[in-house]
């Protein structure tokens, strides 16, 4: 296992290099620049610009740009970001545990609530809570979170006046862990709802082909409570195609969500990424893209290894 | 049995859902008790809170809180002291002198002093600092002081906009900064320790992309503050910040074009003032072969329904524009004669200019077709819905004008050499945006031919990217900026407001205006054109 895992890693790294060299190359590639966020400032003039390009080593070819980048980056440097001159690393540690908070919350709803609900509705399928479920999936699964968003803001804040609108804590008190749960309300909401929606379908999809098994048929005429057959058996095989899933899903965790976090101004990392993106800000945006790239990696190995803790024929050895 | 236990859960997430709300049902109560916090949103995280180093309009807000300059101009277009006292010019314009408050202190107590002026002088000319906006310091050939309380500007040419640029810059604290080297300057380390400053208030925390929370200045010279915590709160969509407005909890917000109409729903909490903008919207006509016709652009400008645009697509918040001087502004001239919209009038002067229907019923001179494509950026909703009535206008007199929208940055940018961007590509081209130089009359680097881009791709910011030439533009803005004499600089702002309404550099399309909601809480605040009367005469009830 662990020679597996050391291997994996290796490969991994001329990956990553190979990454590196794609995302700064379309970077440069998109039209505009850092600088071309004072093209429409009156104020700015064009010698100041000039000087500022210099500075940034902005006048510089890309490769000479991206050489320079990787080699801080092996020593350990991440560069500064071109607009607030703060280091990259420490922009991204203010806004990432954010970011972990609202999408654990969102993960811990959609999956608490999703997968159960997946498996009832596909050992009822065909009643009227199968169907009733079926529909209400598709319909948060196609609700636009913008739409949805507002439409909470609107009823729960605006109209009964009981959550907050926005934000991540109250500007009116002091933080606390009370504050942070109401505020976590309704974007988690958002999100929850259609990641349980999507991760439902698939639970309940992926129940349905293992619960027509053979063995399943058997362990059901040898008795067992259907309880047992559902939970102990057909579960961890039905299981399989989530935790795919769930791998693929872990950039996200790193990388929040852009528009909840813009509807409702949580200060994760969606809010940062879409402004580094508009600003051409390429040391934050090739951070930001590395490390989405590693943990994809990261979260494909480990539904690897998952696999074959819940599949007892998949061996690495 | 599963199900039940789902059901369980899910009640119970629901019961913790309803209790947490009912935890916090009654903030909004408990804040308009006696002290209570201003709060506003910002749609942006300020990027750079060093002075002269930020790039976004958000930062205006927490720079104008914590800093003072040697003077401000006031809501009436009148230069009041802040640090200086008084202050004075030579006869000849290159001199300009400032007497300072002595009571002018540093929020760490220290004094501040002339030393800090002159230190500010060599900050914002530091070119290994990272400073976005210098405008002006190129002219100060020397800043010395004279004692601690006086300092003496000497400038290497008369220059009219002295107290717009230099005069209004934000003075550093001379004692912090010579600690530091310019790379740690550019790295942040001004708002990453606690900002020493000279305004009224401190910055108390900023914590990324949430807020900023400002407290009195204990150090402060300044008028007494009523306002013991100003929150900006960081909400970056313009709905969400109406909702926040619906639910009383900003103090002061601006209602965005797509809210206007539910502004009315706001009216028990809040006052709704409409007021001018020193921004203006325009069409710039790249100048590269029909637009160089002075008689084309006149054709085009009858027929832009400006009034149309006003009423229709921006319900009534913006003025038809017909000069780049702001109106109710000093060097506005209201008797500037300008073209009213009439299809008729644009259709005979292309005629008479020897353009003929042709092929798809557009117009053509010298077998070539009057083509000129309308660009403007996709982000903007008002400006697309301004290019699709424009074009449909252009079109009936026989001008093709397809509508193209993309990203602000493809709009004025180079491109590649397969594709150059419309500013730069060599043909005529309509591009659509606002733009403007505040409150002060300078529009040098707009029309005058020194800032024609010098190559086919060089694109803005060499200003005039229109490509607009006019000998007596470019003199009447070189006398523009360097008359000491104010009424005898009106008269040259009137002649380049003529000018450019005769020669159409641009076509101006309207001034904005901005609907902001005044929480009734709020007292003391007053906004015009020029400016908001000081944060010191607010107070929160």
């Amino acid at each position: 296992m662990a020679k597996y895992i050391v291997q994996r890693i290796l490969e991994a790294i001329p990956l990553l290099f190979l990454v590196t060299i794609a995302t700064y190359f379309i970077m440069n590639l998109a039209p505009g620049g850092p600088l071309s966020v004072y093209l429409h400032n009156p104020h700015v003039s064009q010698s100041q610009i000039a000087i500022l390009a210099h500075q940034l080593g902005l006048n510089q070819p890309w490769y000479v740009r991206y050489f320079k980048w990787l080699w801080a980056l092996l020593h350990g440097n991440w560069g500064y970001s071109y607009f607030t001159g703060q280091p990259v690393i420490s922009v991204i540690a203010q806004r990432l545990p954010n970011t972990l908070i609202l999408m654990g919350a969102a993960f811990i709803v959609s999956l608490g609530i999703g997968l159960p609900l997946g498996i009832y509705s596909a050992t009822h399928r065909y009643t009227a809570f199968d169907y009733t479920f079926s529909f209400l999936s598709f319909f948060a699964w196609a609700m636009p979170s913008f739409f949805f968003g507002l439409l909470l803001q609107i009823i729960f804040a605006v109209k009964l006046g009981i959550l907050p609108v926005a934000g991540m804590y109250s500007e009116f008190y002091a933080p606390s862990f009370l504050e942070l749960l109401r505020h976590l309300i309704l974007p988690t909401a958002v999100l929850g709802l259609g990641s349980l929606a999507g991760w439902s379908r698939f639970m309940r999809s992926g129940m349905l082909e293992v619960i027509q098994q053979d063995y399943i048929r058997t362990a059901r005429a040898k008795g067992l409570k259907e309880r047992t057959v559902i939970m102990k058996h057909a579960l961890k095989n039905a299981l399989l195609p989530i935790v795919t899933i769930i791998g693929m899903d872990l950039p996200a965790f790193f990388g929040g969500a852009v528009i909840t976090e813009q509807i409702f101004a949580w200060p994760g990392m969606g809010r940062l990424f879409l402004t580094s993106l508009n600003n051409r800000d390429y040391p934050l945006q090739m951070a930001e893209l590395l490390i989405s790239a590693a943990l994809l990696i990261v979260g494909n190995l480990l539904a690897d290894l998952v696999y074959g803790l819940l599949d007892p024929r998949i061996q690495y050895n | 049995m599963v199900l039940k236990k789902m059901a369980v859960v899910m009640a119970s997430a629901g019961l913790l859902a309803a209790g947490l709300a009912a935890c916090g049902s009654s903030p909004t109560t408990t804040s308009t008790q006696s002290s209570a916090p201003f709060v506003e949103a910002l749609s942006q995280n300020p990027d750079n809170l060093t002075p002269a180093m930020g790039t976004l309009a958000v930062d205006n807000m927490p720079l104008e809180l914590m800093n003072a300059s040697l003077a401000y101009l006031n809501l009436h277009d009148k230069w009041t002291g802040e640090i200086a006292t008084s202050w004075s010019e030579s006869s000849n314009g290159l001199t300009y002198t400032f007497n300072l408050n002595p009571k002018a202190t540093w929020s760490d107590g220290k004094p501040l002093t002339s030393a800090d002026v002159v230190y500010t002088w060599h900050y914002m000319t530091n070119p290994k600092i990272q400073i976005t906006y210098n405008t002006g310091w190129n002219y100060v050939k020397n800043v010395v002081a004279e004692g601690p309380h006086k300092v003496v500007f000497t400038l290497t040419q008369p220059y009219a906009p002295f107290m717009a640029t230099v005069g209004s810059s934000y003075i550093v604290p001379k004692h912090i900064f010579d600690k530091w080297t310019p790379s740690q300057i550019n790295h942040g380390i001004y708002t990453k320790s606690t900002p020493v400053v000279a305004g009224p208030y401190v910055l108390k925390s900023w914590q990324q992309d949430q807020s900023l929370t400002f407290v009195p200045n204990p150090h402060w010279f300044g008028s007494p503050v009523h306002i013991q915590k100003m929150i900006l709160q960081i909400v970056p969509n313009t709905d969400t910040q109406f909702n926040m407005l619906s639910t009383g909890k900003l103090s002061l917000g601006t209602i965005p074009s797509s809210d206007v109409t539910q502004a009315s729903s706001l009216s028990s909490k809040y006052t709704i003032e409409k007021t001018l903008q020193a921004t203006y919207n325009l069409i710039q006509l790249d100048e590269n072969h029909f637009l160089k016709d002075v008689k084309v652009r006149q054709a085009l400008d009858y027929a832009t329904p400006k009034q149309q645009i006003v009423t229709d697509i921006m319900h009534g918040l913006a003025i038809v524009a017909h000069g780049d001087q702001v109106p109710g502004g000093y060097f506005y001239d209201p008797n500037v004669p300008h073209r009213t919209f009439s299809l008729t009038k644009a259709a005979a002067i292309l005629k008479a200019d020897g353009f003929t229907k042709g092929a798809g019923g557009w117009l053509y001179k010298n077998g070539q077709e009057l083509t000129v494509p309308i660009w403007t950026g996709s982000t903007s909703h008002s400006e697309m819905d301004i290019a699709q009535v424009v074009s449909q206008d252009w079109e009936k007199i026989g001008v093709y004008a397809p509508v193209h929208t993309a990203g602000w940055s493809i709009v004025f940018g180079n491109g590649t050499p397969q594709n150059p961007g419309p500013q730069v590509n060599g043909k005529d081209e309509a591009l659509i945006f606002s733009w403007g130089q505040g409150v002060f009359p300078d529009d040098t680097i707009d029309f005058n031919s020194k800032y024609v881009p010098k190559s086919p791709f060089q694109p803005s910011p060499q200003e005039n990217g229109e490509r607009y030439v006019n000998a007596q533009m470019d003199q009447l803005q070189a006398q523009g900026v360097t008359l000491s004499s104010r009424p005898a600089r009106r008269k040259v702002y009137d002649q380049i407001q003529k000018l450019e309404q005769k020669t159409l550099p641009v076509i101006f399309l309207f001034w904005y205006k901005n609907e902001t909601a005044v929480s009734k809480n709020l007292h003391g605040y007053q906004q015009t054109v020029f400016g908001t009367t000081p944060v010191w005469d607010w107070s929160m009830q």
